[in-house]
């Protein structure tokens, strides 16, 4: 089969495995929520939850604000959900399996975590509304801030493999995942992965102190895809963080593919608990901590990575 | 009714209007898991007025009405004795408001009831001028709310940006803030620059409460301190997103008595850890300027051993002492309201047989339960909002748990219809 063919076969498979990632991440979301609030856990509610939701927004309006930037509010919210599906197409299910292999596919993987502020930025802009615009510009300040994060904990996670290509990081963790190797790696990829889908302590541009931020004027199809979105990305973010620190595909009986979903689903569960258990940052204080304490944990850690790499 | 309409009906999104006495009403509510009570009148199908509206509240309340989406209902659940509610509400009694609440949707969702029609008119007062180079009315128009939108003026320098200054009135119905406390404010970005704390809505409304003293039992009168305590903690916590933690507050605060005292302890830490840094070193309070103003859980946060309960031997006698800490932040005055929850539920369980008559004295509802007091609340936000972000902001008012309807109670009853 030409490589062509493959990869038009391979985007609707991608995305169907995004949204029933985004389903999945719905459902582990609600068991967590009733965990925590000492709720008993009715497992066929939260099956169905996420379809109840979908049906009710589906048949809600879509409400249109006064004079809003509607080219921008619609690019924003489906361009955010595209960022997830083309995230999604870098993480491989087997060595040279993914829709796109790139031979530096940290980088990719980088420019497309870039993107994502500016959709998060329009998406605040668009409505014309001073609570979005609020949440908006909120999201670009802490970006800034974990995106800087990402990048020393991916290089780091390359250093072994000495390349960018994504199976390659994962093949150099036969034997010893990265986790063991580079112990701060994955909790930096658990705040990540919070701040790129603004959940729990990172949820300043979605926020109840702001009526719901750049969600506030948001309803119907608009809203589905935003409540979609956030979720894919939970998962592919998860998806990468158990390829480059718990070995992806490797592992013993099961298929690659069935290691990597039980380590994408494991490491969702994480980022979801603590989503849970921790209040929002203040801006002020996510700053201070990401650039006091977080970035000069991931200097440490690259350094770290560095010498184990080099010994 | 089709697969679609069976599956849409099944969770209610809900948006409350809090009127007179409904605050007890929406934390019921709150309590049953069909019904989710959302952060934006967009995200609702159902509206959920709980209590009488104050005549001050019923054109804000049109406003919030006309923002829910198509289809939507509106139901009214009485608190007490006035009926002033919107037109074509459904009216559902408090014991069973949330299956009421679910069966409107169903019929909603179903197509059997149609939906609310808009009170307002959807389009603007004034036609669109086309007059400057951006279609708008031309030069100088700057500022102000001119046709109810807020129009950015000039500001002191941010940065380089000096047409930042943007006018806005947050409540009464705000999502975080205390039911009817409506803030006209001055933004800049998302920092407040100027704060006027509306007038109290609930002044002049058919309220429902008491203050008249009459004997009740000590028992009694801590168990609604602990209930108010933990719905207002409870209140911060959701404002600052932990909804689990929250939630499990509402559920003890439902009816302290059937609760342990432990099982308030068991959640301190999740309190902490689901607060602190929300609230840590969010406006601290110095205690030598709360001495003296009676501001309950407030002035304790900041280390001042002020109770009314000191000085009342029924009190001393169950072995009362006042719980105080030294910090005089946003998180210590959350955490003392946990404390002072702990601490009633405890002296709620120790009195057995102890009655007395009530009074300001040791009135429940803390510094909501006088004039002065309450007045004193409303002047800490006005000296302590400007230069604060939005968050923050939201942060401090929740910590000081401000009860607009109590105030007015006490108001009324002292004769005073000026707050």
């Amino acid at each position: 089969m030409s490589e062509a063919v493959t990869q038009a076969l391979g985007i609707p498979l991608v995305l169907s495995a995004v949204l029933v990632g985004a389903y999945a991440a719905a459902v582990m979301e609600s068991v967590v929520a009733a965990v925590t609030a000492g709720r008993s856990v009715a497992v066929s509610a939260a099956l169905l939850n996420p379809l109840r939701r979908t049906a009710f927004l589906l048949r809600q309006t879509t409400v249109i604000t006064e004079r809003p930037d509607s080219v921008g509010w619609i690019a924003a919210t489906t361009g955010y959900v595209t960022l997830a599906v083309l995230a999604a197409g870098l993480v491989p299910l087997s060595a040279g399996t993914a829709l796109t292999d790139f031979s530096a596919g940290i980088v990719v993987w980088g420019a497309l975590e870039a993107m994502v502020i500016v959709m998060v930025f329009l998406r605040g802009w668009a409505p014309n509304s001073f609570l979005s615009m609020v949440g908006g510009y909120r999201f670009v300040i802490q970006a800034f801030s974990f995106e800087l994060l990402s990048m020393f904990v991916l290089i780091a996670a390359a250093l072994p493999a000495r390349s960018l290509n994504i199976s390659e990081i994962v093949l150099a963790q036969q034997g010893i995942p990265n986790l063991i190797k580079q112990p701060l790696g994955l909790p930096l990829w658990i705040v990540v992965t919070l701040g790129i889908t603004f959940k729990g302590p990172a949820n300043l541009s979605d926020g109840r102190d702001l009526a719901g931020g750049t969600s506030a004027e948001s309803s119907g199809r608009d809203r589905l895809l935003w409540e979609i979105g956030p979720m894919a990305m939970l998962i592919v973010f998860s998806a990468m963080g158990a390829t480059v620190f718990l070995g992806g595909w490797l592992g013993p009986w099961l298929p690659g593919s069935v290691w990597l979903v039980l380590k994408t689903l494991l490491v969702a569960l994480i980022a979801l608990a603590v989503a849970a258990a921790y209040g929002r940052l203040r801006p002020e204080g996510f700053m201070a901590a990401s650039w006091t304490v977080l970035l000069p944990l991931a200097f440490i850690h690259l350094f770290q990575a560095g010498v184990v790499a080099l010994l | 009714m089709s697969r679609l309409s069976r599956l849409a009906s099944s969770v209610v999104p809900v948006y409350p209007l809090v009127g007179a006495g409904g605050r007890r009403v929406v934390e019921v509510l709150r309590s049953d898991t069909r019904v989710a009570v959302v952060s934006s009148p967009r995200h609702a199908a159902v509206l959920f007025e709980a209590g009488s509206l104050p005549p001050a509240m019923v054109e804000p309340a049109r406003r919030v009405h006309d923002q829910i989406p198509y289809p939507r209902a509106t139901v009214f659940c009485p608190a007490g004795s006035g009926e002033s509610r919107l037109p074509g509400s459904v009216l559902v009694e408090p014991a069973d408001a949330a299956s009421a609440v679910l069966d409107t949707m169903r019929s909603l969702m179903r197509g059997e009831r149609g939906s609310d029609p808009d009170f307002l008119l959807d389009r603007p007062p004034v036609e669109w001028k086309g007059v400057g180079p951006h279609g708008q009315g031309g030069e100088g128009m700057m500022g102000g709310k001119p046709y109810g939108r807020p129009m950015a003026a000039m500001g002191p320098d941010r940065d380089g940006l000096m047409l930042d200054a943007v006018p806005l009135t947050a409540g009464p119905f705000h999502p975080s803030l205390p039911a009817g406390l409506t803030l006209d404010v001055v933004m800049q970005g998302d920092v407040v620059q100027e704060v006027t704390v509306g007038p109290n809505p609930f002044i002049g409304a058919e309220l429902h409460g008491d203050s008249q003293p009459h004997r009740s039992p000590i028992a009694e009168v801590e168990n609604v301190r602990a209930q108010t305590l933990l719905r207002t903690l409870a209140h911060a916590l959701s404002a600052a997103g932990v909804d689990s933690v929250a939630a499990r507050l509402r559920r003890i605060a439902l009816n302290p008595a059937e609760h342990s005292v432990r099982e308030l302890t068991a959640l301190s830490k999740a309190v902490f850890r689901g607060a602190r840094w929300t609230a840590g070193g969010v406006v601290r309070l110095e205690a030598e300027r709360l001495e003296g103003l009676g501001l309950g859980h407030v002035a304790r946060a900041s280390g001042l051993q002020e109770d009314p309960r000191n000085d009342i031997s029924q009190y001393k006698d169950l072995g009362f002492e006042p719980v105080v800490r030294n910090g005089g932040d946003s998180l210590d005055r959350l955490i003392q309201m946990l404390a002072e929850a702990e601490q009633s539920m405890l002296l709620a369980q120790r009195a057995t047989d102890e009655s007395l008559e009530v009074g300001d004295a040791i009135d429940p509802y803390g510094a909501s339960a006088s004039i002065a007091s309450s007045q004193a609340l409303v002047r800490l936000v006005e000296d302590h909002l400007p230069g604060l972000e939005w968050g923050d902001a939201v942060t401090f008012i929740s910590s000081l748990g401000i009860d607009l309807e109590q105030a007015a109670v006490h108001a009324v009853a002292g004769g005073r219809t000026d707050e």
